[in-house]
């Protein structure tokens, strides 16, 4: 028996484009008739005739009160890890008094995401991962965010966290919302799941039937909502309007 | 002589050639009929939001398609969520990780979501 050197190429590639083959074959045997795909793209149910915004009142707001900010955690699976420095909050409570009066009057200020009009997250988001929803609603998407912080850098209010290290889900996480992956960020989404099942973020519900009412959630886009009435009447303030970032979220007796 | 050196060496050299792929396809049981194809468990069996085998090749078209309608649009189909599989196949290991073993891919999706029916009347996440 002699191969020459020719032949034994040809017989080899012949074997090797079998067994390809063969391998081939049944996955493309399965292949299915696409037909109408089912991937519909529906008009967007966030409309712009809704822009959401939030009215807190200072005056309200007490130092042992934590309704909101349990609420939030509970809510959204938000997870402590034990260390100040690595902590992720969406809404912090911040204690402040006037500098250099003494025995000047404490307020608490819950802040969270202002939800600007003018983020200045979603413009220097690399990866466009952080965006502003049609209803005015500032949004993380996990799924494309690649973790560089640039926008915890150009967010004015600290509103932002970075996930440092692995999270699981505890038994008692909330189903309805996720929890996150090593490496996002991530920040106050108003709730986007509740209000887009008609209902209000859970600080406010809880400030309502824990707290003191001192949160008002509504939409500006309505000029007869309480909060639109309440910032037309010029008792409302920004913070640091100054930056042009036109925050959503207003507070009186600041 | 000469000859059947060299055809026992090109045997040995196409063996070592073939091995990673002869040894991936016994250990995912390639060989087996019976084993060859993964079966996972419908729980609920009948219609998906789509045709079975059109869901078989593109659920992940359907689930990232539905997550960018969701994320960006607030488009939220209860039915075709990724959190609403989870109504028809409450079992994940039997339901996806069947497949995905055998293919050997490791999707993210439950590295944030949580594989748990939602609870009622509550919306629900991307």
């Amino acid at each position: 028996m002699t191969i020459d050197r020719r032949e034994f190429i040809i017989i080899g590639a012949a074997v090797a484009a079998g067994t390809a083959l063969s391998a081939v074959t049944p996955a493309l045997s399965h292949t299915v008739a696409e037909g109408q795909s089912p991937l519909e793209t529906p008009p967007s149910a966030a409309s712009a005739n809704n822009q959401w915004g939030m009215v807190i009142d200072i005056a309200k707001c007490t130092a042992d009160c934590t309704a909101c900010t349990d609420a939030c955690r509970k809510e959204n699976n938000v997870p402590l890890f034990g260390d100040p420095k690595r902590d992720i909050h969406w809404i912090r409570k911040l204690t402040i008094r006037q500098k250099g009066v003494e025995n000047a009057t404490e307020r608490y200020l819950p802040a969270m995401c202002f939800h600007c009009e003018h983020p200045p997250c979603a413009h220097v988001c690399p990866v466009a991962a952080t965006f502003r929803r049609k209803d005015g609603i500032v949004l993380v998407d996990k799924h494309r965010c690649i973790g560089c912080r640039y926008c915890m850098v150009a967010c004015p209010y600290k509103a932002r966290s970075f996930v440092s290290q692995h999270v699981e889900a505890g038994p008692d996480a909330n189903p309805n919302a996720p929890i996150r992956m090593h490496g996002v960020v991530e920040k106050c989404e108003f709730c986007v799941h509740r209000i887009d099942a008609g209902r209000e973020p859970a600080c406010v519900e809880a400030c309502r039937s824990q707290g003191n009412g001192a949160m008002t959630f509504g939409n500006f886009g309505d000029p007869d909502s309480e909060i639109s009435r309440i910032v037309a009447s010029g008792e409302a303030e920004q913070l640091r309007a100054d930056l042009g970032t036109n925050p959503r979220v207003f507070y009186t007796h600041l | 002589m000469q000859k059947s050196k060299g055809l026992i060496a090109a045997a040995i050299f196409f063996a070592v050639l073939a091995f990673p792929l002869l040894y991936n396809a016994s250990t995912i049981g390639l060989f087996n009929s019976a084993a060859a194809s993964p079966s996972p468990v419908i729980a609920k069996p009948g219609q998906c939001v789509a045709e079975t085998g059109w869901m078989r090749h593109n659920h992940m078209k359907l689930l990232i398609h539905e997550r960018e309608e969701a994320v960006r649009e607030g488009n939220r189909d209860h039915k075709r969520s990724i959190t609403g599989c989870i109504e028809c196949h409450p079992n994940k290991q039997e339901f996806c990780d069947r497949c995905h073993g055998f293919v050997g891919v490791q999707p993210e999706c439950w590295n944030c979501h949580i594989y748990r029916p939602r609870t009622a009347q509550a919306g629900h996440d991307h």
